[in-house]
């Protein structure tokens, strides 16, 4: 689900860097040094959380949140998974550190988009919570086929040999989409229920505390 | 998974000053995305295989981290054929293989491993906070270098957490999503860890504001460029343009 | 006769948005040096007390002065330390070395004395040798006793402990009480550990439902076996005449 080191073209590479670096300014624009603890804190719990495999059928997926980061950490998401990208390609090989730049960009744009969509429907539908998680889910869903769409388009651009293979690759998402659009609707009804300022609320709030 | 796990060896690559390293490595690491023809593709796999030689890290240690780049050439190379076009080496019916697909496959194969060879040289020979320390002093924004710090360490913690839960879910005889209570479980051991983890980052809050946090992450630096940092980055350097001018050529 | 105290609490209250009355009119006031326990059952407010205390939330009405100032929210205050229950949350770099440097980087202290001050602190909790560990290659232990030297780096002339002997085994929680003993600054110390409390305060404070329902001299306060029992606690056995001692004898 992310563009290989050796695959892009050095212009696409280039060009994912400058894309990634405006939009990287943008969240660092954004984001107050308050947001910082959260991002990373929960940076961390959904870089974890997003390689754990289920098994669907014979094969297994993984999820990327890419919809729930978006909701719940909002335009700084970016720099959160800026950050989650570069630590897969050191700890796991995952991606790359040429396509860092491209990666951000297919995930960063998606993710934002998910936040502005979200947020003026959060403001519509305060007491309706069913909707707003059906909304989110869809949303989470659709991330994944615009990431995938991107992927495709980026692809296309670098040049024809890979074509073909994005296309296969590209075909697979659709259950992706599913599954992360049905997981991120479960857990948003959850969340609207106990725990609803974790949402679109990104600024510190009031300590928790059990006493 | 650590790859800073060898960091304390010595070799002409681990003495060699982060910051200088990083400025000689990281311009490498995009020639070998960029060459395109034989000669530039063999030279630059030729460096990147030296430099990890000369860094005199264990084979199997390499070897374990290329893992995950070797098996994306393995899937990659036969749907490469298959879907590459150009000269036809043999023609089924609506299958055909193509010759250009595997020209296209090993110059993948060399790209890749070679920029990870060069990522391996890079961050896994010297701890990890000091690579992050080296990049403080290419004006990256504080905010995001104290990210990744922070990141770091509870990506650690996660992985921790999470595997003991997965025993825990495993000794209770029960997989993940099958089904829709299988779902639904998975869901609300997802909610709980996340609020907890939400939880704990107000809490992280709290103790960073206590001891000063203003959004920096302050550290003591003990960098020091020598001569052989400079002749070493000079070296690696015009290797570079080497490979550039080999690639055009 | 003001001067005398190093920290003064005057009719603090405190509610959260979903939660009212939390802490309600606590008064106390605590002597320079004196080690002073929190004892109480769950929930009683005794976290909540602490976070007030150090600033990190503020009181909706009252006043705390710690040294002779008021101490005012969200406001860097390295004279006043707490050492967070889970030492996970207060270990957030990536080496131990880092993180005993955080506070003394961000006091502005120059790099030599910084550094002493590390080797100092990490000395103090015998973790000298672990200081280029990341956080998740130290044991339990180890993590809070380095979350106790981040916290001594500082040089805080008060020090807020809560649970401090949680999730320990006997040895490391014999290492955190003999710390403690020898520590020469003002101590809070919150716990369910009272035996612990017994061998390191000499006063104790006793709080429930966000009041504070008796302090005096820890002995004393902690044998009234109706006292502590109505509050869901239980007297220390080593206050008891022991049982096992008869045993013994026969």
């Amino acid at each position: 689900m992310h563009i290989s080191d050796g695959v892009l073209d050095i212009k696409i590479i280039a060009g994912g860097f400058t894309a990634a670096a405006g939009l990287t300014a943008l969240a660092l624009k954004k984001v107050k040094s308050d947001d910082i603890p959260r991002l990373a804190v929960m940076g961390a719990f959904f870089f974890v959380s997003s390689l754990i495999h289920f098994k669907v059928g014979i094969t297994s997926i993984h999820l990327t949140f890419i919809g729930l980061m978006g909701i719940i950490l909002g335009i700084p998401s970016i720099l959160a998974i800026l950050t989650g990208l570069f630590f897969q390609a050191v700890m796991f090989q995952h991606g790359g550190i040429s396509t860092l730049g491209v990666n951000t960009v297919i995930f960063g744009l998606p993710a934002l988009l998910v936040y502005g969509a979200f947020l003026p429907l959060a403001k519509r539908w305060k007491g309706r919570p069913f909707c707003l998680s059906l909304a989110g889910g869809i949303l989470a869903g659709l991330t994944i086929l615009t990431a995938a769409g991107l992927i495709l388009v980026i692809i296309r651009f670098s040049g024809d040999e890979f074509t073909g293979i994005a296309f296969v690759f590209s075909a697979a998402h659709g259950i992706l989409a599913l599954v992360e659009g049905v997981i991120t609707f479960f857990i948003l009804r959850r969340l609207l229920k106990i725990k609803p300022e974790m949402l679109y609320a990104y600024k510190a709030g009031t300590l928790e505390s059990s006493g | 998974m650590e790859l800073d796990q060898y960091a304390r060896l010595r070799s002409p690559i681990h003495t060699w000053d982060a910051r200088w390293k990083l400025i000689a490595i990281v311009p490498l690491i995009f020639v070998c995305a960029a060459v395109k023809h034989a000669p530039g593709l063999l030279c630059a796999a030729l460096v990147s295989s030296t430099m990890v030689i000369i860094s005199g890290l264990p084979i199997r240690h390499v070897l374990k981290i290329l893992k995950g780049p070797f098996y994306f050439i393995i899937i990659m190379t036969p749907v490469l054929m298959l879907t590459s076009g150009g000269e036809r080496l043999i023609s089924w019916k609506v299958v055909s293989v193509y010759r250009s697909g595997l020209y296209i496959a090993a110059r993948l194969a060399i790209k890749a491993l070679s920029i990870m060879l060069l990522f391996i040289c890079l961050f896994g020979t010297a701890r990890f906070q000091e690579s992050m320390k080296a990049m403080e002093f290419f004006k990256l924004p504080p905010i995001l270098l104290s990210l990744l710090f922070f990141t770091y360490r509870y990506i650690f913690l996660y992985l921790e957490e999470f595997g003991k839960l997965l025993t825990a879910a495993r000794l209770r005889g029960y997989t993940l999503l099958r089904g829709l209570k299988g779902l639904k479980s998975t869901v609300s051991i997802l909610v709980t860890l996340l609020i907890r983890s939400y939880e704990q980052s107000e809490r992280v809050y709290a103790a960073m504001r206590l001891r000063g946090y203003t959004g920096a992450f302050p550290t003591l630096c003990h960098f020091k460029t020598q001569a052989s940092d400079v002749l070493k980055t000079s070296l690696l350097l015009s290797l570079s343009v080497l490979i550039v001018y080999m690639d055009v050529l | 006769m003001k001067e005398n105290f190093i920290l003064t609490l005057e009719n603090l209250s405190f509610s959260y948005p979903d939660k009212s009355d939390v802490l309600k009119e606590v008064c106390f006031r605590i002597s320079s040096s004196e080690h002073v326990g929190l004892v109480g059952p769950n929930g009683s407010g005794k976290t909540t007390l602490f976070l007030l205390l150090c600033g990190i939330l503020t009181p909706q009405s009252g006043r705390i002065t710690a040294m002779g100032k008021r101490v005012a929210a969200g406001r860097f205050n390295p004279n006043i330390a707490y050492l967070f229950q889970s030492p996970e949350d207060q270990l957030f770099s990536t080496t131990l070395f880092d993180d005993v440097t955080f506070g003394p980087l961000n006091m502005a202290l120059p790099q030599e004395e910084v550094e002493l001050r590390a080797a100092r602190s990490l000395e103090q909790v015998g973790c000298s040798s672990l200081s280029e560990r990341a956080p998740h290659h130290l044991s339990g232990g180890e993590k809070r006793l380095a979350a106790f030297a981040t916290v001594l780096s500082m040089m805080p002339d008060i020090i807020l402990l809560d649970e401090p002997t949680s999730n320990l085994d006997s040895l490391n929680r014999r290492n955190v009480i003999n710390i403690i003993r020898q520590m020469k600054q003002t101590l809070m110390i919150c716990s369910h550990d009272l035996e612990f409390l017994l061998e390191t305060c000499q006063r104790v404070i006793l709080i429930d439902r966000g009041r504070i329902i008796r302090e005096g001299p820890i002995v004393e306060l902690l044998s009234d076996e109706r006292l502590m029992k109505s509050h869901n606690l239980e007297k220390p056995h080593s206050l008891t005449p022991h049982n096992r001692l008869s045993h013994d004898h026969r």
